[in-house]
């Protein structure tokens, strides 16, 4: 047995069955984690103003106004450590980043009935960030996803899982998760024209 | 859906060929003589040592919506360089009538959401909705780069008789054999290895004293070639966040 390790483990080296990628892998994993959470803050930083000038032509529209106050408040006080995040906080994250995109969505939808607010220049270039920023909280999440599902290749298919059970035991990281809700959002989103 | 453009697999980059120029214009919006003055003015400007923007037209979307084909693309052609991140891509669809300027991560400063959000909807959309598509994407390439770095003034650093680009036209097929090929003898080296693990496990249980065996191809991806020869219009490794603006007309 002992001689097998001797072949083996050189073996493992010259060809980095994984040494090298693991590690690699479960940096980028954390990485792309950090850039979602990212992006999410960048829409959070963009809300107060846009409930402002909502505010200014909309004042009748508090319910909506104030869904997207506390939605926004609940999202920002969950913070993730993406080195350390469990599960359950990662779940939790994406639930109420979820829920404040509902709530943004009715708020646009609202909009939509008030003309001199549409046509406020203040109005439009805050649409236009918060469209740019929503296109890269997609394209961050998708990335993460994709570096999820490497790590997860790597440490499940041989041979590099060979390397994982012997140095490193990672376990299977969980996918990202959207759920119906969102899903059914994402499929049908408002559009916003001028 | 992609017709024409050809992906290629090389050493560090990943670059993509359109046919080693910056226009493609598979929508056909562009007349002759914008063309040619927009393939020469932006290969000029990145041989300068400005940003590298790429102007794509696609007849459709393939029912995809126009965000995901543009970081799609970018992802595969990594314009600008590797930590410089100065490429832009300027996408537009026929049939859906949809444009987009999706801005690589060393210009967001300048290129804001809103800058490009802008430039599509005062500068190109009111020339789109009266079919002037050939002006509008030249003004709008335009207005890219110079909002992209205004101090450096790219364009009026340019000669005013611009001679035509003839670009560098990359044989795809012939890139797509090698490729093969090379993937194809790294896939085997795989099981030479799988097989001589087996070989030493039954030689060690014979104690034999394990043999230390050396060297080997490295890798599952048997490696890629270098870049393309001078005079086409690559990427080098730069990043895209997804920021930029997309409209319509």
């Amino acid at each position: 047995m002992k001689n097998l390790i001797f072949v083996l483990i050189p073996l493992m080296l010259l060809t980095g069955c994984g040494i090298q990628s693991i590690p690699q892998a479960m940096n980028q994993v954390e990485a792309d984690l950090a850039e979602v959470t990212n992006q999410y803050k960048r829409r959070a930083d963009l809300i107060p103003n846009l409930v402002n000038t909502v505010k200014g032509y909309a004042s009748h529209e508090k319910d909506t106004l104030e869904a997207v106050i506390s939605a926004r408040a609940k999202a920002t006080s969950t913070t993730i450590d993406p080195s350390k995040v469990t599960p359950q906080q990662l779940e939790a994250f994406a639930q109420h980043q979820s829920e404040l995109s509902s709530a943004l969505g009715r708020l646009m939808v609202v909009t939509e009935k008030y003309p001199d607010l549409k046509a406020d220049q203040n109005f439009r270039d805050l649409q236009a960030q918060l469209e740019g920023t929503e296109n890269r909280i997609t394209v961050s999440r998708k990335r993460y996803i994709d570096t999820i599902k490497s790590f997860n290749d790597l440490v499940t298919v041989f041979p590099t899982s060979l390397t994982n059970t012997l140095m490193f035991k990672y376990a299977k990281l969980p996918q990202w998760s959207v759920d119906e809700a969102e899903k059914a959002k994402i499929q049908s989103a408002p559009e916003v024209k001028f | 859906m992609f017709s024409g453009l050809v992906f290629a697999n090389s050493e560090a980059e990943n670059s993509f060929y359109i046919n080693g120029r910056p226009v493609f214009d598979a929508a056909g919006f562009l007349d002759q003589g914008t063309e040619e003055q927009l393939n020469s003015v932006l290969q000029q400007v990145w041989q300068k040592g400005g940003p590298q923007l790429m102007i794509i037209t696609l007849a459709d979307l393939g029912g995809k919506s126009i965000e995901e084909v543009s970081i799609s693309i970018a992802d595969k052609v990594k314009l600008g360089k590797k930590r410089d991140d100065r490429g832009v891509i300027l996408l537009m669809s026929k049939a859906e009538k949809k444009v987009r300027i999706e801005v690589g991560d060393g210009l967001e400063g300048t290129l804001t959401d809103l800058a490009t959000k802008r430039i599509i909807d005062y500068v190109m959309v009111p020339q789109f909705k009266q079919g002037n598509f050939s002006e509008g994407i030249r003004q709008g390439a335009f207005a890219i780069i110079t909002q992209a770095e205004p101090e450096k003034k790219w364009l009026e650093q340019l000669d005013p008789n611009l001679q035509n680009y003839s670009g560098a036209l990359v044989p795809g097929t012939l890139e797509n054999f090698i490729f093969t090929l090379l993937f194809g003898l790294g896939f085997i080296s795989v099981f030479v290895w799988i097989f001589l693990i087996f070989l030493f496990i039954k030689l060690s249980s014979l104690n034999r004293g394990g043999r230390y065996y050396s060297g080997g191809s490295g890798g599952y991806y048997g490696g890629g070639w270098g870049g393309s020869s001078g005079g086409g219009y690559s990427g080098g490794g730069g990043g895209f966040s997804g920021g930029g603006a997309s409209g319509d007309w």
